[in-house]
């Protein structure tokens, strides 16, 4: 960490050339410190509540260290005259970034990429029945990027759907991985996810045991796939229990 | 045993906690079943409720509720009485916004239709649209379908069915004089409706 | 997809659950492959790739470009695919689009290895030419002409087949130019050297139909498909990429056994395509 600033050029230019390279070796070394000074089985301090928007049927807020969130979920309400006649509901998903969450201004990119990831892994877990021929809206926001803004998003989404009270089979909690050379770090932030060698994420529904999405990048072998299901999967576990206990936080205190 | 279960009645519960086995519980409102591992879970965040069956009954087991915390807005189904105001009035059909299904509102809008064939029970074929309804009436209905893309289809075909509200021309709200009419207190003015009959 | 009555379903489903599918296939059987490549003349290299009803088209373009500021020493690889309403009249207008933005994302994942590049089946650094200043920028362009399912595996063969097939010109390099200037180029049209594909993976769909999971499913299986989970694996056996698609969930054991599974018939898959593109090309020299 310390020595990562001293190589910081005193300029006000960045220049990503000479930096990466250090960077890089830094991270596939075998004595690496990550940059946040986490183990790499250690998921990043969260802070997660329900309630944030006022007008909306429910929304939540998470922080993931650097990473976040807002999100607002309205409805069920009548789908878009253009669609055609559904018996059961329908999830509609969006996902955009402010023009301030990145460190160049309004470089978020793959945002549509991102509300079909959202709408995959929330889908599974979401009573369609319940809501019949009507539509659900999940609108996230990402304030601020700090990396794995994905699996934030996810979980987000999920505790502002159970906050509107939508029919849920389970919760969905979401954990990424990035694999940088031989370590395995959970809950990678920008930095290391922009020099991983591979990332893996996965969507679970943690109670029921049963995952809704996942997807891998780079190259992994089967032992290593292994080892990084299990540590997402405790992790989603993990965080699940968070999410519950927030719930119910909100139940039992008083609203102001 | 019954101890135990009267503590964990009251119990909070989010979505996705295991409330019991299909065998000793049946799921109610928030709760489901699940047919892959045969456990009853809660689908929704509140308090878990069990509601026992009368004696007699053939089928012994305790109902479990999760209820207490927020549900999500109402969502018209068949079946269900909706109160609506009358948008529109065609020759053919009027269209209604929702406003309440049963007894609670709803958090957004919903457009419903009343065709003229669903307008009253005897004679449907010589139904006036015009002397049935005006925009701004509000009446009570039943959902007869889920409709198609655009609107829910209603039915006022029931005594107790019809206009429950209406403003005459003169702008005072009116008093039912039959199923077919009702009259302006400032005017004494007769207009024609569907009128509901109320208290029946 | 028209709607299947509840007869067929069963007997999609029965059969998959019995081990003897509609089309008499076994669950891990594919149907038959057929290849053929340069078909596009305009394009760098191009191949067709049919497995059954399903029917793909795959060209891959190079052209000279400037290489991103983040990775100055790597060239840039594009991929996309366009649904044409030639192969079912839903795709017409917008209505192709998401599953065109879902194939092209998919086969990135699969392909394109990690942000760093590692484990990516075409090897970045071997397109950069002048570090920083020029490169190849490879626009690899995916069709899908008519549709029976597994449209992902069919276009990551056809993308395999297609590569396989490219023939990148030969660049020289002026001696002379100065470090801040943009270097001249000069493209051979003679000589041309042949795309490095051995680490260029395969994909492998396994849909879920009830209890089971197969490969290769046609329109009709995937209507009734649960979920699906596609790999991609190369030569080696190691994983290149994985995506889920359908909502519903998947034990994770599950996944882990699909795994086993999808490295188990890369296997064949690699050595078919692979004598199929060989037959291919040397019928392409005739």
């Amino acid at each position: 960490m310390a020595g990562k600033i001293s190589n910081t050029p005193a300029t006000y230019m960045p220049s990503p050339t000479s930096q990466n390279k250090k960077m890089s070796s830094i991270f596939t070394g075998s004595d690496w410190v990550r940059p946040d000074g986490r183990g790499p089985h250690q998921c990043r301090p969260s802070f997660l509540r329900t309630g944030a928007v006022n007008y909306a049927s429910g929304s939540a807020y998470a922080e993931f260290g650097n990473t976040k969130v807002i999100v607002s979920v309205f409805g069920p309400r009548e789908s878009k005259k253009a669609m055609m006649y559904s018996d059961m509901g329908r999830l509609n998903c969006n996902v955009s970034y402010t023009s301030f969450a990145t460190p160049i201004r309004g470089q978020a990119s793959e945002s549509k990429d991102l509300s079909s990831m959202l709408h995959k892994a929330l889908e599974g877990a979401i009573i369609l029945e319940s809501f019949p021929k009507t539509t659900v809206d999940v609108f996230a926001l990402v304030l601020e990027s700090g990396g794995s803004e994905l699996p934030v998003i996810i979980s987000c989404a999920s505790l502002a759907l159970a906050d509107a009270g939508i029919m849920l089979y389970d919760m969905v909690a979401s954990v990424s991985m990035s694999c940088l050379g031989k370590n395995l770090v959970i809950d990678p932030v920008s930095e290391e996810e922009s020099y991983q060698d591979g990332g893996l994420m996965i969507t679970c529904m943690p109670s029921r045991n049963e995952v809704t999405q996942m997807t891998v990048t780079g190259e992994w072998s089967t032992p290593k796939i292994h080892e990084a299901m299990q540590l997402c999967l405790d992790a989603c576990s993990k965080l699940g229990k968070i999410m519950r206990s927030c719930l119910k936080e909100a139940v039992t205190l008083p609203q102001e | 045993m019954k101890e135990n279960e009267e503590e964990k009645s009251g119990q909070l519960v989010t979505p996705g906690e295991v409330l019991g086995k299909p065998a000793e519980l049946k799921a109610g409102k928030g709760a489901y079943v699940s047919p892959h591992n045969n456990t009853v879970y809660a689908s929704l965040t509140g308090f878990r409720t069990l509601t026992y069956p009368p004696p007699d009954s053939p089928d012994p087991r305790p109902t479990v509720d999760v209820t207490g915390h927020k549900a999500h807005g109402a969502v018209p189904e068949i079946g269900a009485i909706v109160i609506a105001r009358v948008t529109k009035v065609m020759a053919r059909m009027a269209s209604a916004d929702i406003m309440c299904v049963g007894p609670k509102s709803v958090r957004e809008k919903f457009t419903g239709i009343i065709r003229q064939q669903d307008v009253r029970a005897t004679e449907i074929d010589k139904v006036d649209m015009h002397s049935s309804f005006h925009p701004g009436d509000i009446v009570r209905a039943l959902v007869l379908s889920l409709g198609d893309a655009r609107a829910y289809h209603l039915s006022t075909a029931k005594d107790e069915l019809g206009v429950v509200s209406a403003e005459s021309a003169a702008g005072a709200t009116m008093v039912p004089i039959s199923w077919t009419e009702m009259q302006c207190p400032l005017t004494g003015q007769i207009e024609q409706r569907k009128v509901a009959k109320i208290g029946a | 997809m028209v709607g299947l009555s509840l007869g067929e379903k069963n007997f999609i489903k029965g059969g998959i659950a019995q081990d003897i599918r509609t089309d008499g296939r076994k669950r891990l059987t594919y149907r038959p492959i057929f290849v053929e490549t340069g078909v596009i003349p305009q394009a760098s290299g191009s191949a067709r790739v049919k497995m059954g009803a399903t029917d793909v088209i795959a060209s891959v373009k190079a052209e000279l470009g400037k290489p991103n500021a983040s990775h100055p020493d790597k060239g840039k690889v594009s991929i996309y695919v366009d649904c044409s309403p030639t192969a079912e009249p839903t795709f017409e207008g917008r209505g192709g689009e998401e599953l065109s933005m879902e194939l092209s994302t998919a086969l990135q994942r699969c392909l394109l290895g990690g942000k760093s590049g590692a484990g990516a089946g075409i090897n970045l650094s071997s397109l950069s030419i002048v570090e920083g200043k020029v490169c190849w920028d490879i626009y690899i362009d995916g069709l899908v002409v008519s549709s029976d399912g597994n449209l992902l595996d069919a276009l990551g063969a056809a993308i395999k087949a297609a590569l396989s097939n490219t023939a990148v010109p030969k660049v020289q390099v002026a001696a002379n130019a100065s470090l801040d200037e943009q270097p001249e180029v000069d493209v051979s049209d003679e000589e041309f050297l042949q795309f490095d594909t051995t680490g260029v993976p395969v994909i492998i769909t396994l849909t879920k139909v009830g209890k089971h999971y197969i490969v290769d499913a046609t329109a009709e299986e995937e209507s009734q498909m649960s979920s699906a989970v596609s790999i991609s694996v190369n030569r080696q056996g190691r994983i290149c990429g994985l995506t889920k698609r359908g909502g519903a969930g998947l034990d994770p054991s599950i996944i882990l056994d699909m795994i086993s599974v999808a490295k188990h018939v890369s296997e064949q898959l690699i050595n078919k395509l692979d004598s199929e593109i060989a037959a291919a090309e040397a019928c392409e020299e005739e």
